[in-house]
């Protein structure tokens, strides 16, 4: 948990620096934030051993729909 | 967006790597053990689904020139409506990249690196795909171009010298053939791959001129050859054989002998495979990208790109094995596909009816 | 300059390392042996080559050109593991030239074997399998003559026993005992034998001029169906079968012409079957024939050879016949009747008829044997 943080942090930090550098506008900067923390949220199930299963998910809907 | 055009034979190599890719390890053991020795007549009909179904969505296109799938949307729904739609596709994108990715790691973990975590085959991967994915979409069509002929002449050459080992009795195994009990069976074999390229509406405004033959001709020729590919599985290893391996055509090349001293000749297979997987990871995720940015007006693709690894690098871990994925695809992969390949189109269609948004339409 | 560096650090993810396989650190398997004792457990055989020895330049049976390591466990999937006690090198089994399987396991079902096998990545199934009715230990801790690597010796033995039926591959593989556990007519294996009392252990064996005192021979042929070995049968038979079921094209035979021996070679043989009633099957068989041997002592006429022909249909007939006796009796479907859709269930009503066509085509360097 604590390596992913790691890797999260310095990940968004050189993104954060690269993106300033090329003075792109705050919406692509959202965006890229945005997505990074969608996917520390699902690493972090995962690590966490209680995954946000989307798969599970729709197989459960459809179950119960048929 | 970019605005080159994409040329009728980049779009027909794309198609078609796109149809074949992770198809051909993934199906062929579920179709034989379901329809036994017509498990290859099941990819041809699902071949005929998908170009009927690809000429509905050309037709979608057509009447809305010029305009991607994320964009009829919101046209065509409003922008609330619309960008829900929106959503949803860039949703299945993601998942469809994650599957792949999935596919990829679970091939290589089982055919050749027993030893090396997924997470680096997922790592691997989808760094060259991001990588793809922000060069744009002609990148991505010249690798296909220059892949195409060489996997199909590297698979299907040594795949004839195993034709010494055809056996007819396998097709002549017991068995009571009924069409639509095995139609209902098989449905998932309509959906995987031939719904997926639900994706290419992304690009078909690129595509200038022969769309139609580029697009359905691409799709016809893959699933013929997945169904011949099929045809020889059943002839070579058998009906009962092959429905029990995971990947029965890789274990065609495993068993093929040149000589003695020539070993080990699946390996070129493998690598064949992950190139085709590779461009179809690559076209998949690049739509994906394109969605987010067209639906949130974004103009840098390496923005969104990058951090999609993140996403989909976590969402390929979510099957536990290749059991569940299998089961996934078996029992509930058709439904979940039949929205987004007839549901959603079907309804954007209507309404451009209705709206009188189409082409002809505007001319009234 | 920096995408060098990017380059660089692109190749540090590279996924190899975890597979890497040193080839110094790598034990080359070339047979194993497999034998399940009374109490079930597994003792498994592995011949791993000795690079040094088996090089060209080498002359004579210096060194052993393999090592047997004996390995044995209560269950099948942990033999690898228990390799690591004797062995300091990983197995590697691409090499692998053949499966020997000991007469006791194959009678007890070969669905175990089968299964780990298939199940392994790292194994493959397309090796010729051999059943033993001596101890596998005695037929595993034994040198050969000519090829000093007995798996090799036995897959080049079978290669040869293939060509001389004009075939290149037998249907004997492991591969082979799967594919054919959903039909009805049994596999037939090779048996392999030990001429010798005790195993030939030491190299220095090998100088012994009398090669056949102490080699491994084929004898007949072990039945397997549904993966379970259920009888024996002899060379004769088992060559018949590979004929009857269309895998041999070639074959050498005796014929009594008017009471004497020509031994024959029928070659271009060619099966077909055709339905006659509901209940009746017709095996046609074509082919040609070479005379090698002529003891009948007169001139060879067109009489003669007519003579020759007829009684090798005869012959051939009767044979046939008492091959679908034999099958009827053991209840083994040889011919694989019920494979098809006429005999689908009850092969065992089938009425099968032989109708033979034999051409001379070959009559050797004379034209008729000296008198």
């Amino acid at each position: 948990m604590i390596g992913l943080l790691g890797i999260f942090t310095l990940f968004l930090a050189m993104g954060l620096v690269i993106m300033r550098r090329q003075r792109l506008l705050s919406k692509e900067i959202w965006a890229f934030v945005t997505i990074t923390c969608i996917g520390l949220v699902l690493w972090g199930s995962i690590i966490l051993q209680k995954p946000l299963d989307l798969n599970k998910a729709i197989a459960g809907i459809i179950e119960s729909m048929f | 967006m970019e605005n080159k055009p994409l040329s009728a034979l980049q779009m027909f190599c794309i198609v078609t790597c796109f149809t074949v890719g992770t198809t051909f390890i993934m199906l062929p053991t579920a179709t034989i053990s379901d329809a036994k020795q017509f498990g290859w007549l099941v990819h041809v009909w699902s071949l005929v689904f998908g170009v009927a179904i690809g000429s509905l969505w050309i037709y979608i296109s057509k009447q809305h020139p010029g305009l991607s799938l994320v964009q009829i949307a919101s046209k065509v729904l409003g922008k609330y409506m619309g960008g829900f739609v929106s959503l949803c596709y860039i949703v299945l994108f993601v998942q469809i990249a994650a599957w792949v990715t999935r596919n990829i790691s679970d091939y290589m973990h089982v055919t050749m690196m027993p030893r090396t975590p997924p997470t680096i085959f997922h790592l691997m991967a989808l760094g060259v795909c991001a990588y793809a994915a922000v060069k744009g979409i002609r990148a991505i069509s010249l690798v296909s171009i220059f892949v195409m002929p060489y996997t199909f002449i590297a698979f299907w050459i040594p795949y004839t010298v195993m034709l010494t080992e055809w056996d007819w009795r396998n097709f002549h195994i017991p068995d009571d053939f009924r069409l639509w009990p095995t139609i209902a069976e098989t449905k998932y074999a309509l959906g995987f791959p031939f719904m997926e390229t639900i994706s290419f509406m992304m690009i078909f405004p690129l595509v200038r001129r022969k769309l139609n033959t580029a697009f359905l001709g691409g799709t016809a020729f893959a699933g013929l050859q997945l169904a011949l590919s099929v045809f020889f599985v059943i002839g070579i290893l058998g009906v009962y054989r092959s429905s029990h391996l995971l990947y029965p055509e890789y274990t065609i090349f495993r068993e093929m002998e040149f000589s003695n001293f020539m070993e080990h000749f699946e390996s070129i297979l493998s690598v064949n495979a992950l190139l085709l997987i590779f461009v179809k990871l690559s076209a998949v995720y690049y739509f994906a990208v394109t969605a987010i940015c067209q639906l949130f007006s974004i103009r840098n693709r390496a923005a969104v790109a990058y951090p999609l690894v993140w996403v989909i690098s976590a969402y390929a871990l979510l099957f536990p094995n290749i059991a569940e994925n299998a089961k996934w695809v078996r029992d509930y992969l058709f439904i979940y596909y039949t929205p987004f390949g007839i549901g959603f189109p079907l309804l954007l269609l209507i309404m451009t009816w209705i709206r009188g948004l189409g082409k002809e339409g505007r001319t009234a | 300059m920096r995408r060098l560096i990017f380059a660089l650090c692109i190749l540090g993810i590279c996924p190899g390392c975890w597979d890497l396989k040193e080839i110094n650190q790598l034990a080359l398997v070339d047979t194993i042996a497999m034998d399940q004792d009374e109490n079930g457990k597994f003792h498994v055989y592995f011949q791993v080559l000795n690079p040094p020895s088996i090089e060209a330049r080498r002359s004579g049976p210096s060194k052993a050109a393999i090592y047997t390591y004996e390995v044995s466990s209560p269950t099948i999937g942990r033999i690898s593991e228990q390799t690591g006690m004797v062995m300091a090198r990983k197995l590697y089994t691409s090499h692998m030239q053949c499966y020997v399987i000991s007469e006791r396991s194959a009678r007890k079902g070969l669905q175990n074997y089968v299964n780990f096998l298939e199940n392994d990545p790292e194994r493959r199934t397309n090796v010729y399998t051999v059943v033993t009715e001596k101890p596998v230990s005695t037929v595993m801790n034994s040198f050969t003559v000519l090829d000093r690597v007995p798996g090799r010796n036995i897959r080049l033995l079978l290669d040869w026993h293939a060509r001389n039926f004009g075939i290149n591959k037998l249907p004997i593989r492991m591969k082979d005992i799967v594919s054919g556990i959903p039909f009805s007519r049994p596999s037939i294996i090779p048996l392999i034998q030990y001429t010798g009392d005790r195993a030939s252990s030491k190299a220095d064996q090998l100088d012994d001029i009398n090669a056949t005192k102490e080699t491994l021979k084929l004898s007949g042929g072990a039945v397997i169906y549904k993966a379970k070995m259920v009888g024996k049968v002899n060379n004769e038979i088992k060559n018949f079968y590979y004929v009857l079921n269309g895998f041999a094209t070639r074959i050498t035979e005796t014929v009594k012409v008017n009471g004497e021996t020509v031994d024959v070679e029928v070659t271009g043989i060619k099966v077909k079957r055709k339905r006659e009633t509901d209940n009746g099957l017709i095996i046609q068989l074509e082919a040609r024939l070479g005379i090698l041997n002529n003891e009948q002592n007169r001139r060879v006429s067109v009489q003669n050879i007519r003579e020759l022909e007829q009684a090798f249909d005869l012959f051939y007939k009767e044979k046939g016949e008492r091959f679908v006796r034999l099958t009827q009796e053991k209840n083994w479907d040889l011919l694989g009747i019920g494979d098809t859709k006429q005999g689908r269930g009850n092969w065992k009503a089938i009425q099968v008829k032989f109708d033979i066509h034999s051409k001379v085509r070959f009559l050797g360097n004379t034209i008729t044997p000296y008198e």
